[in-house]
């Protein structure tokens, strides 16, 4: 019975790079945007995966909704590879997982009403056509866009970008489904808006929802999350309960984050704990760790082999050589 | 009082914009009013549609011909709004230059940085090829990225250098004014926290004063001695940044503030309910009275006139009554 909602095993995604070449096939190089991420989600959790743009975060989440195919590992959801199934086997738990997109303002076609927009998702899932309706209105009621009556003939570019982050989590959850994966579902909005969706999404999960929340906003994660993993390079570098990650941040890389979060204190000037820097080439890997290039306390080992996450504490695992002295 | 040396640098007197949209006009923004002195540094926040950007382009001569501009900007004492674009030109990039909301994204693909760098100094300072070019690696030098990466295109640099090469540009022609629309949305935490020091380190090495316009209010208190807080075009509370982030004086200021997620407290955010006035409406009353939670009965039926402190500016019925701790 202990079968996680969601697990993730290993999970490698590799892009090919285009242009490498136009004929030569073989040795085409790639970019490493996931490698070997394992992580789990349980019912009813939030976790958030947090990094910088390009840390494979996104990828992550498209793979998990089968947007992105793996190059090895294993997404199972209820105990089921997903990455191994066909379109039709897959097709039950594509409604089982729901994806919000980042920018509202993109993700909503301008020629359909609202209400359109959320009752799509149900005539594809071929929800009889009879409870559509119904169903829709009890969607956008869920979300706060209450009466439904007052949006469901209204086209986006009639509402507000809160709104229409909600009207597309209403065509998410439309669906009744048990994952919801949120790439950056606040980033676009306006920090008085994002409480409020971060509000509702929290919410949400007392009707049993998991929610996976992709964020570079540190702070915003950590008032919605359980639990919280830190992406560098394609790799997960610190991943654990929110207070604990918090209160005792292992990894460098996540300290560099905590530190750089603007104080709202003008007396207090943050300053981001980290070497001036890029992130690598993906399309060639440093051999060691790829965050020792910024990494304010990097030593010659750090260089040479890649570290492992290994546990820091009661559920708590991060991947560095200058967690414990040798 | 002009020839002291405290004279105003720029002073933006009951600056007024709408827009002329056929159907009728937008009240963009309303009695804006603020002096900037050589070195001040202002922010000006507030949700998206309140305004902040039309001040700005405003003060630029940017607006679309739609647009109806009232009041005056006065840069040394003489109106640059008055006389038109004739009037605007030889000030405009050479006094007062901006770095525009997405300037990131905004890079020709085509062409090189330091060419596109390179064009307002032969524009505006008529300088030749020669000339212009060192001048671009010294700003290049100034903002952090390396001279010899002028010969590359917009693609080879990351969207933290992006930013920091529109900054370059925006200081190309020596400006006595900065005008930075949300010139750290978008960025990642750390990337963020850099270009925040970087914009404070500019402004006090060359001396120019600054707008810092965004919705981010710790990312303008890290930066700015005084911060101005605008709701439905109007200037409601303008105070030094100490003052506003500890003791806000208006509600929305306060709201403001509750609303932003801080992860060394537990402390739960709270988004502001409601969304503010359309801008086609003409407010009776308090813009903000619908969603204020001190909301007095006169508040809904005249407009609370500016009240100068002595430290600020605010614009609440609350502050002239006596409840309110002063």
């Amino acid at each position: 019975m202990n079968t996680p909602l969601l697990e993730l095993s290993g999970l490698t995604v590799r892009y090919p790079v285009r242009g490498a070449g136009i004929f030569g096939r073989s040795g085409r190089p790639v970019v490493h945007a996931v490698e070997d991420v394992s992580m789990t989600l349980e019912a009813g959790q939030i976790v958030a995966l947090v990094g910088e743009s390009g840390c494979g975060k996104s990828t992550v989440a498209r793979t998990i909704v089968g947007l992105q195919h793996a190059a090895s590992g294993q997404v199972i959801f209820e105990g089921a590879d997903l990455t191994g199934l066909r379109a039709r086997a897959l097709r039950p738990y594509r409604r089982a997982i729901q994806l919000v997109h980042q920018d509202p303002y993109d993700a909503l076609d301008p020629r359909m009403t609202v209400g359109a927009i959320v009752e799509e998702g149900l005539r594809i899932h071929q929800v009889d056509r009879g409870d559509r309706d119904a169903i829709v209105r009890r969607s956008l009621e869920r979300v706060g866009l209450t009466p439904a009556d007052s949006v469901l003939d209204r086209y986006p570019h009639q509402l507000s970008g809160g709104q229409r982050q909600r009207v597309a989590i209403a065509a998410a959850i439309a669906l009744t489904p048990r994952l919801l994966v949120a790439d950056e579902p606040v980033s676009m909005l306006d920090v008085s808006v994002r409480a409020s969706v971060l509000e509702l999404i929290d919410d949400l999960r007392r009707d049993g929802l998991a929610v996976l929340i992709i964020t570079h906003d540190l702070a915003g994660a950590v008032m919605l999350a359980d639990r919280i993993a830190v992406m560098y390079f394609g790799r997960i570098v610190e991943e654990g309960p929110v207070g604990e990650v918090m209160e005792f941040p292992a990894h460098p890389y996540t300290r560099a984050l905590l530190s750089a979060i603007p104080s709202p204190d003008p007396a207090v000037r943050t300053k981001p704990e980290v070497v001036p820097g890029e992130l690598p080439d993906a399309a060639h890997p440093p051999r060691g760790c790829a965050f020792a290039s910024r990494c304010p306390v990097a030593e010659p080992a750090c260089g040479i082999s890649i570290p492992m996450l290994a546990a820091v504490g009661s559920g708590h695992r991060a991947a560095c050589f200058r967690l414990t002295p040798r | 009082m002009t020839t002291s040396v405290t004279a105003p640098l720029l002073e933006v007197r009951d600056l007024g914009v709408d827009f002329d949209i056929g159907s009728g006009q937008l009240h963009a923004v309303r009695g804006v009013s603020f002096v900037l002195r050589a070195r001040d540094r202002l922010g000006i926040v507030g949700e998206s549609g309140c305004g902040k950007s039309t001040v700005v382009l405003a003060m630029m001569g940017l607006l679309p011909p739609n647009a109806e501009v009232s009041g005056q900007v006065l840069f040394n004492g003489v109106d640059i709004l008055a006389g038109g674009d004739s009037s605007m030109r030889p000030h405009r990039w050479c006094d007062i230059s901006m770095v525009f909301q997405g300037a990131m994204n905004a890079f020709n693909p085509v062409r090189t940085v330091g060419d596109q760098i390179a064009e307002p100094i032969r524009m505006h300072r008529k300088a030749s090829r020669r000339d212009a070019d060192k001048r671009v690696g010294e700003l290049l030098d100034m903002v952090g990225i390396p001279a010899s990466r002028a010969v590359r295109y917009p693609h080879e640099f990351s969207g933290g250098m992006r930013q920091r090469a529109a900054l370059a540009m925006a200081l190309a022609c020596g400006p006595k004014v900065l005008l930075a629309d949300e010139p750290t949305t978008a960025l990642d935490v750390i990337v963020q926290a850099e270009i925040l020091q970087l914009l404070r380190r500019v402004s006090d090495d060359l001396g120019v004063a600054l707008v810092f316009i965004s919705h981010d209010l710790p990312a303008v208190a890290q930066v700015t001695e005084r911060v101005a807080v605008m709701y439905a075009g109007r200037v409601v509370e303008e105070a030094p940044v100490s003052r506003l982030l500890t003791a806000p004086l208006h509600p929305y200021s306060a709201a403001l503030l509750a609303a932003i997620p801080r992860p060394e407290t537990a402390a739960a955010v709270c988004s502001i309910p409601g969304e503010p006035p359309g801008l086609d409406t003409t407010v009776i009353g308090c813009a903000f009275a619908p969603r204020c939670v001190s909301v007095l009965d006169n508040c809904r039926i005249t407009e609370p006139p500016n009240i100068f402190d002595g430290e600020g500016v605010i614009a609440c019925h609350l502050a002239t009554s006596a409840g309110l701790p002063r």
